[in-house]
């Protein structure tokens, strides 16, 4: 009996120590995660990114389910803030359907396809002319060629309707026009000009990632083809084209998912006859008060944007099993464009003209012209620069140089550019660092998903959820409505994309062995990060921050609805002065935003040898 | 017996307070607002924030600055962003606003009155002043919005009848602010729905023939011939009135613009020709409505009242009234005084002023009717 007793003593001195062993395992574990930096980052940040991601998308779907306030006058038996089918049904199925929503489709469809491929078709041209072949100037040719996605997206549409104009719009002139030369309706306004300038604002996102993909062929396989006896025709169609093609089909899938969102270019040129985008439908509804429709519209436009990312993936992965990424043996012999070697130069360089100088030229006459569409010298002025401010011009606005209306938006835009570039650069650091760390775990997935969900969110719907999202108090934060934080704020999420595939690339080149060794000399996580991630890191901590800065200068659709007069930028003015029809100001305030980013890049590259491609998604 | 008679006294007692109390809440509601006080507390809350559609609010702040030295914040935002605005901020206690001014017919008396986030208040200085019809929901500015010509190309006005946009001869040449950001061109066309009948009339006085539907009434098939006309929209009034109005041009359209446009000063910096279609039938625009509403739990009420009947007075409102078809609501201010169309007797004889109801009742299918039938 007692040794019966003694047994179960025994068992249950046993299942306690089993308790506690278990206890203790657990109490390991999460000793454990705390005492993994890389891990508890992780949680930390997948907690802010659903938040700041997650929740949005939620709020969104949620909105467009719920009776607004100002349509519950039109739906007879329900009541505002309940469920209600009525913007489902009005999007797809009521005999508004057509122009609200299948119309717009059809048409952001048409023309995302067709700028893309003409991108396409300009990008890869001139990354192969760049890369393998004896062009001249190669180096001023690649940078000029990226400046079109520097500017601002309607710098072309404003310029292309200041040359193009035609009588449609009535009003003054435009320069074809006051020289006596008719256009129609198609080559002023329509889908024709919004796909060309599409194009060449997206073309040099196209030419940097063909152009990485081609620096990284391996010419092995073309010496390979030519020791064989294939002539260069046959290496070139057989070899390079095979191997560049799922570049080319992802260049042309990105930029497709880029279109769909795209909002600037098509108001402007779109609106004066009537032709709608889903982008612009969505801003419509936004402001005639029936946001259900435009959130519904969004949801539209992330799932076809999705559905393209979703395509290019599948594409990507089965790219790696045949294309070789490796070290290159010896340089590819550049293919010589023999007797056209002079005059393709010059094509690609008149060219670029066109598409860099001529705009900004063009824009820059606007502004010294005291009223608009009379080209004659006598109509010279610098008012619109430096004029005090006189009551019978744009009702007394000063030039912009003098203009505390303006300064104060240049202050607010720099200071916006500036935040927004740091906050990406370590947050894209970090979830890099911990993506990176934690490689082949779930939340690595998890993260590197969720960090680029905003890239799929057109910016309007993006701006208009976090208006909704942050104008109230919620919990511990305070309304942040009209404040600068809430731009930042958004801006650094829309950019997160960007950044966190920025940090990825970077910290892939890092060896592990690095922070080990700081592990063995005893170094703190911090002191780790402080000492060797960040430093090694910098410049590629540099060049992701370049293209946020970039993006924020010259955001208008992701900020138009979060501005207010206070955090007013250099693109809402630009865009409050087309809207007074003061273009001469319009357009001074557009070249003065395009000056100050050029400069700042300049700089920033100049002192920190870092490089803006690296951001764009190049190597 | 002595409790019953103390229990009516007690009765009597409480009855004698209750009217004391009464008549006294209602000798303070009759009584003349004291102003001395009002300003006195005005100059002690020190400034006044304000939400509002026109940024002439900024100049009118300065001149109210200069007389009691109390601030302006004046916040230049769209119809539908200050209803929306208001409301978000209402639920959620946000109280930094203590005026709005507001062209929303819609969201004033739909949404932000009834849920009271909003109210009216009409001085009692002004209280037999301001025109009948204006003074609940108060409005103080009336502004019009006109059909307009260019005067370069033609001699006089080239239409006679609003029908004359949807013929052929005007296709492509109807400019107009788009409506889709006008809230107050959709309530002018839900007021021509509301009065199908004079449009059919003048269907018929200007094509000889009584008119074919397609649609419900001869409102409805204006819009939608009107729509079909493609017309060519625009942002603002300012870039409506300057493609009708510059030289130079052949072809030129009619367009629908702030009358304002028109003043002579405007006109010669911009190098415009433009003159408004004096004698279109029935009419030749109309007249909207901007509401001034003091917002609840405002944290400067007293500076918000001084303010308002500061509006109510030429130095307040000549901010607006120096142009051509602004007209304070106050008849003893007087308007600009060579406007083509005349006087405000005038004008209420060629425009229809908007009635609240039609508004409200009509919006929404108008401006999707617009919408679909867009050419």
């Amino acid at each position: 009996m007692l040794k019966n007793i003694g047994d179960i003593e025994k068992m249950k001195l046993q299942q306690s120590e089993g308790e506690f062993l278990f206890l203790e395992r657990n109490w390991n574990r999460i000793r454990r995660i705390i005492k993994n930096p890389p891990l508890m980052l992780s949680i930390v940040l997948l907690i802010l990114l659903i938040y700041l991601v997650i929740a949005p998308l939620f709020s969104m779907i949620e909105s467009a389910l719920t009776l607004n306030a100002r349509d519950s006058i039109y739906v007879v038996g329900e009541q505002v803030g309940n469920f209600t089918s009525y913007y489902l049904k009005r999007t797809f199925i009521g005999n508004m359907s057509d122009v609200l929503f299948y119309e717009p489709l059809r048409n952001t469809l048409i023309v995302s396809f067709s700028m893309s491929i003409l991108a396409v078709f300009i990008g890869s041209i001139l990354a192969w002319l760049v890369v393998r072949t004896d062009l001249l100037f190669k180096r001023i040719i690649a940078t000029l060629a990226i400046i079109p996605y520097i500017l601002p997206s309607w710098t072309l549409a404003l310029a292309w309707i200041t040359i193009f104009k035609n009588r449609r719009l009535g009003g003054a002139s435009g320069m074809l026009e006051y020289f006596g030369i008719n256009l129609p309706d198609w080559i002023s306004f329509g889908p024709i000009p919004i796909i060309i300038v599409m194009a060449l604002h997206y073309y040099p996102f196209t030419f940097l990632l063909i152009g990485s993909a081609l620096r990284c062929l391996d010419p092995r396989l073309e010496e390979a083809a030519l020791v064989l006896g294939a002539n260069r025709r046959i290496t070139i169609r057989r070899i390079i084209f095979a191997l560049i093609t799922p570049a080319i089909f992802s260049a042309w899938l990105l930029t497709i998912s880029r279109g769909i969102g795209s909002f600037a270019a098509p108001s402007f040129l779109g609106l004066p006859v009537n032709y709608h985008l889903l982008s612009t439908k969505l801003y419509s509804n936004l402001l005639t008060g029936s946001p259900g429709v435009s959130y519904i519209i969004a949801v539209v436009m992330i799932a076809v944007s999705s559905l393209f990312i979703f395509l290019n993936q599948r594409i990507i992965g089965k790219r790696k099993s045949y294309v070789t990424v490796t070290g290159k043996a010896f340089q590819p012999k550049l293919i010589s464009l023999k007797k056209w070697r002079y005059s393709v130069t010059s094509a690609v360089i008149i060219f670029l003209i066109l598409v860099v100088f001529l705009p900004i030229f063009v824009l820059g006459i606007d502004t010294v012209m005291k009223v608009v569409g009379n080209y004659s010298f006598s109509n010279f002025t610098l008012h619109y620069w430096l004029g005090k401010s006189d009551p019978n011009i744009c009702y007394g606005e000063p030039g912009i140089l003098r203009n505390p209306y303006v300064l104060g938006a240049l202050w607010n835009s720099i200071r916006l550019g500036v935040s927004v570039a740091f906050f990406c650069g370590i947050s894209g650091l970090l979830i890099g660092y911990t993506v990176v760390r934690l490689r082949g775990s779930k939340l690595s997935t998890i993260l590197d998903q969720i960090s680029f969900i905003p890239y799929l969110i057109p910016s309007i719907a993006f701006g208009a959820i976090y208006l909704s999202l942050f104008a109230q108090p919620r919990g511990f934060i305070p309304s942040l409505y009209g404040t600068f934080a809430l731009l930042v704020l958004v801006t650094t999420v829309k950019n997160l994309p960007f950044a966190t595939r920025a940090g990825i690339s970077g910290m892939m080149q890092l060896g592990h062995e690095i922070e080990e060794a700081g592990i063995i000399a005893g170094a703190s996580w911090f002191t780790r990060m402080r000492r060797l991630i960040f430093p090694l890191q910098s410049s590629n901590i540099a060049s992701g921050m370049q293209l946020p800065f970039i993006t924020a200068m010259r955001e208008l659709s992701l900020l138009l609805i979060l501005i207010t007069p206070k955090t007013r930028l250099l693109t809402t003015v630009t865009f409050r002065y087309t809207d007074y029809a003061y273009y001469s100001m319009a357009d001074a305030v557009l070249l003065l935003n395009i000056f100050v980013v050029l400069a700042i890049i300049y700089l920033l590259q100049k002192f920190t040898g870092s490089d803006l491609t690296k951001g764009l998604g190049g190597q | 017996m002595m409790k019953r008679l103390e229990f009516s006294k007690t009765i009597l007692v409480i009855f004698c307070v209750a009217l004391f109390v009464i008549a006294l809440g209602n000798s303070v509601w009759a009584v003349e607002e004291n102003w001395d006080e009002i300003i006195a507390k005005a100059k002690e809350e020190g400034k006044v924030a304000t939400y509002n559609t026109s940024g002439r609010m900024a100049k009118a702040g300065e001149a109210f600055e200069k007389k009691y030295g109390i601030k302006v914040e004046a916040l230049k935002i769209g119809d539908a962003e200050i209803t929306d605005r208001i409301i978000r901020e209402k639920q959620a206690g946000v109280n930094e606003v203590d005026l709005i001014m507001s062209e929303d017919i819609i969201g004033v008396n739909q949404q932000m009155i009834p849920a009271g986030y909003v109210s009216s208040y009409l001085p009692s200085t002004h209280q037999d002043i301001i025109l009948e019809g204006y003074q609940e929901p108060l409005v103080f500015l009336l502004q019009g919005r006109t059909l307009g010509y260019n005067s370069e190309e033609y001699a006089e006005t080239p239409i006679e009848s609003l029908w004359e946009l949807t013929t052929k001869e005007w296709e492509g040449r109807f400019f107009l602010r788009d409506p889709e950001l006008t809230p107050a061109t959709v309530a002018f066309m839900a007021e021509i729905v509301s009065r199908a009948e004079e449009m059919a009339v003048e269907y018929e006085r200007f094509f000889g023939k009584p008119i074919e539907l397609t649609t419900p009434n001869a409102g409805w098939e204006f819009i939608k011939r009107l729509a079909e006309n493609k017309p060519v929209t625009f942002r603002s009034d300012g870039s409506t009135s300057e493609a009708v109005g510059a030289r130079g041009q052949k072809n030129s359209p009619i367009g629908f613009y702030a009358t304002g446009k028109h003043r002579p000063d405007i006109l010669e910096t911009k190098n415009l020709a433009l003159k408004p279609c004096i004698g279109v039938k029935p009419v030749i625009g109309y007249v909207y409505p901007a509401y001034i509403l003091q917002v609840a739990n405002a944290p400067h009420p007293n500076a918000a009242k001084l303010f308002t009947q500061f509006l109510l007075e030429e130095e307040g409102v000549y901010a607006w009234t120096q142009d051509i078809g602004c007209f304070s609501t106050n008849p003893n201010v007087p308007s600009y005084p060579d406007c083509p169309i005349g006087g405000i007797k005038e004008w209420a004889k060629v425009t229809w002023p908007l009635n609240p109801e039609n508004t409200v009742l009509y919006s929404r299918d108008v401006l999707d009717f617009w919408i679909r039938y867009r050419k």
